[in-house]
Formats: structure tokens, C-alpha cells, sequence
């Protein structure tokens, strides 16, 4: 018993530790964006170029593979168990559920496991060769030279992906429909047209902040956390994912309620 | 640094330290392996803090004994970092600059290498081209002593060059007799709260 309660006790104080590193490096992070001209802006620049690069261009054949083939599959399923129901209804309710929940979602998924492994990897690795003590003696802020460029990369990227898995999947989705129906390309505009409303374009720039954000920032500070030994970096990795995965997940339910329930 | 304290468990202790360097001397921290001149200089280097006590110096060159480059990124763009960082130069100005101080050091040929690929003792070199890149007050250079005569040679060459402070933290004290004895030098034992005053001919055999 008394070896259960010492445990959850380790666990919660490290929970509130990280909760409380995450939220320091958002305010400082805040507070950084609200003074720029102490930043170097040349350097940042190009080191969210490259994150971007990395996050965003080269997922881009995963994630369209993604899409249409989840557009496809939702359309050939949704066409079989909802057969009632007129061919206009269903392509409304697949345009809707793809941009404003399997988007994001799937990206979150696909940048978790891309990104957020790399991101958590480099920062521990470079924890525990002692480049960051480097940097610290010579006073490059890790704030602004580690964790700012990677999460302005990761937001840029997150919400290029979203709408191209968006794009993607609702390409896909037509693509399965006129195997199984004659569609017209103009029902498709029509489609498009009068799905989609103001609040989902808001929610698709709203997700890709947040998620892009909260990836890059978990995996930053897991990765700063690490030390002792190199045992500790895949486990703060996995740490990551899983911490990735449920703060997305929350998040995800967080905005829907706020934008579509109120 | 002033009464300065430090215990984390981690590391081992420091009690109670006093400090204070002119221009151009040197400071050798003496001491068995464990005795806590790494955390001495990591103090120093603003990497630990300390639990009391202030410590004042800025700007710092510091050149640690392993690790500290980042490895994706070539010598020169390492060595030009905290000048591109802080004073905003140009890439191209402070490329030039880096390249300048780098070839000095004997490293022309492997300005584009990452760290990895090349020597430690480049490693170190490349490491000190860094620090003297900042032009710091102060330079703390940990173990000068682990590579090869030719690169601890121009290791207190260069900073000798800069004309700087320079705290060292070595594990025995041959190869250094000759440095020492062109330049004022103190030593610092585990235990000592303050330096002895500086000394100006050879050192004794401690």
C-alpha cells in the first residue's frame, strides 16, 4: 500500500512539475512575441524555415496518402450504411466531418509521430551532450534559439497540412463517390459551397495553432528534461507521444464544444 | 563571485567562495578528481546557479572539455553562433571573421565539417576559436590539458593573444609551468574560500 501511494505521489509531482515548465515556457513565449525587437529575427527565420520544411513538406505524401484514402474509404462506407439518405446529405455530412474533425485530427496524429518524436529526440540528445550548457554559458536563450523557431515551424506546417489533407480528402472522397455513382464535377462546387461555413474556416486556423503549438512545446520540454543517461531520451519520446496524444485529444474536444456546441 | 554556495547533491558541494580576477591573470583551480572544479566552473559559467551568493561577469568565453558544439551545425557556423546571436552581424561579416579565426587555430582545412567527422583536439580548437570569437572578459577553459601539447599550445596562445582572464581548471600542473611563468597566476585548492594573491615567477611543485 504504502509503496502504491510513494509512487502515485512521484507521479503526480512529476505531472505538476512538467504542467508547470510547459506553462512558464507559454508565458515567456508569450512574452517574447510581445517584445520583438529583442529577438534576432534573421535567425529565427531561418530556423523555422527549416522546421517548417522538415514538418510540413516532407509529410506531404503521407499525409495525402492519408487523406484520400480516408476520404475514399468514408465516402464508400457512408454510401453503403446510409443508402436512404439523397446523395447531397451525404456529401455534406463527409465534407463537414473531414475539414472540421478527421483533418486535424489525422494531421495531430501524423505531426506527433513525425515531428514530435524528432523535435523531442534533438533537444534530448543536445540535453545530454552538453550543447545546451554551451549555449547557456554563452547566453543564447534556449527559449528563442530552440523552442520558439520549432513551434512557429510546426504551426506554419500544421496548418498547411490541414488544409491540403482537407483538399485531399475531399478530392478522394469524390473520387470513390463517382466509382459508385455518377457524379458531376459541378455537384462537387455545389457540394463545397454550401458545407462549409465561417466557423469551420476559424476552427481549421484555430486547430493548427493550437495543435501545431502544443506538439512542438511537449516535445521541447520533454526533450529539456533529459539527463543522466541515454536511456532517458527514448523514454522521454515516448513520454512525449503519449502526453502529445491525450493534450491534442483535449484540446480537439475543447474547441468543437466552444465553436460548434455554443 | 561572492559568497557564492552551492549544494544539490548532484554535484559536489562548494561552502562558501569569494572571488574576484584582473585582467590578465590567470586562475588555476587544483584538485583531486571529484573535488568539484568542474561545478566551480559551471558555476562561473552561469550553466548551475548557485543556492547563495552573487556571481558578476559578462561577457564569458567558455570552452568545456567534451560536447558543447552542436553537431548539426559545420565548425565555422559553431564558432560564429554567439556572434551571430548577440551582435547581429551580417552572415557574411561574421563568416568572414569566423573563417579568419578558425584558420589561425590551424582548422582552415575543415571550416565546413561537422563536429563529429573531425578530432577532438579540432573539436577543442574549434570550441576556443568560439570563445575568442566573443572577445569575453573572461575565458574558462575546463581540462586544457587533455589533448595533444599542440593544441593546449595554442589553446593558452590564443587567449594569452586576448590578453583576458583566465581561469583554468586543470588536472596536474607540468605542461602548464611554462605559460605560468610569462604571466601572474593564482591557485585555487579544494577547500580554499579565496585564491591566495597572485605570484609571479614558476610555480612550486605542489
Amino acid at each position: 500500500m504504502r509503496g502504491f501511494l510513494i509512487a502515485l505521489g512521484r507521479a503526480a509531482r512529476r505531472t505538476l512539475s512538467l504542467v508547470g515548465q510547459v506553462a512558464r515556457l507559454n508565458v515567456l513565449l508569450a512574452l517574447a512575441l510581445l517584445s520583438p525587437r529583442r529577438l534576432n529575427f534573421r535567425l529565427i527565420l531561418r530556423l523555422t524555415a527549416s522546421q517548417a520544411r522538415f514538418t510540413g513538406l516532407e509529410a506531404v505524401p503521407l499525409v495525402g496518402a492519408c487523406a484520400v484514402l480516408v476520404g475514399g474509404l468514408a465516402v464508400v462506407q457512408t454510401f453503403g450504411l446510409l443508402a436512404g439518405l439523397a446523395d447531397a446529405t451525404i456529401g455534406k455530412l463527409l465534407v463537414g466531418i473531414i475539414v472540421r474533425e478527421f483533418g486535424p485530427l489525422l494531421v495531430a496524429v501524423v505531426l506527433i509521430g513525425r515531428s514530435g518524436t524528432a523535435i523531442a529526440t534533438e533537444v534530448g540528445a543536445m540535453s545530454l551532450s552538453g550543447e545546451l550548457d554551451a549555449l547557456k554559458a554563452f547566453r543564447i536563450g534556449e527559449l528563442d534559439f530552440i523552442v520558439l523557431p520549432r513551434a512557429l515551424g510546426m504551426i506554419l506546417a500544421t496548418f498547411s497540412l490541414i488544409v491540403f489533407f482537407d483538399a485531399a480528402g475531399i478530392l478522394g472522397g469524390f473520387g470513390a463517390a463517382s466509382l459508385l455513382k455518377d457524379v458531376s464535377l459541378s455537384g462537387l462546387r455545389e457540394l463545397l459551397l454550401y458545407s462549409l461555413t465561417n466557423a469551420d474556416l476559424a476552427v481549421t486556423a484555430v486547430k493548427a495553432v493550437v495543435f501545431g503549438h502544443a506538439v512542438a512545446v511537449l516535445a521541447c520540454v520533454y526533450g529539456l528534461r533529459v539527463r543522466g543517461s541515454s536511456t532517458e531520451l527514448p523514454k522521454a519520446v515516448t513520454r512525449a507521444v503519449v502526453a502529445s496524444m491525450g493534450v491534442v485529444l483535449a484540446l480537439d474536444t475543447a474547441i468543437t464544444a466552444a465553436f460548434y456546441m455554443l | 563571485m561572492r559568497g557564492v554556495r552551492f549544494d544539490d547533491g548532484h554535484h559536489p558541494a562548494i561552502r562558501e567562495l569569494d572571488l574576484s580576477l584582473e585582467a590578465g591573470e590567470r586562475l588555476v583551480a587544483f584538485g583531486a578528481s571529484g573535488s568539484g572544479k568542474r561545478t566551480f566552473l559551471k558555476l562561473a559559467a552561469g550553466i548551475l546557479k548557485p543556492d547563495a551568493g552573487t556571481i558578476e561577469s559578462e561577457p564569458l568565453g567558455y570552452v568545456p572539455s567534451e560536447g558543447g558544439l552542436l553537431s548539426n551545425l559545420s565548425l565555422l557556423d559553431n564558432a560564429i553562433l554567439p556572434l551571430v546571436y548577440h551582435k547581429r552581424l551580417p552572415l557574411a561579416r561574421a563568416a568572414e571573421r569566423g573563417r579568419a579565426a578558425l584558420s589561425e587555430l590551424g582548422l582552415g582545412d575543415r571550416l565546413e565539417r561537422r563536429p563529429a567527422t573531425v578530432s577532438a583536439s579540432a573539436r577543442r580548437l574549434a570550441q576556443l576559436a568560439r570563445a575568442m570569437l566573443v572577445e569575453p572578459s573572461v575565458f574558462l577553459l575546463d581540462d586544457p590539458l587533455e589533448e595533444n601539447r599542440g593544441a593546449l599550445k595554442a589553446t593558452l596562445d590564443g587567449t594569452s593573444k586576448a590578453g583576458k582572464d583566465l581561469p583554468a581548471i586543470i588536472a596536474d600542473v607540468k605542461d602548464l609551468v611554462a605559460d605560468l611563468k610569462r604571466h601572474p597566476w593564482r591557485l585555487l585548492r579544494k577547500g580554499d574560500a579565496q585564491p591566495p594573491p597572485p605570484q609571479s615567477s614558476g610555480p612550486k611543485q605542489p
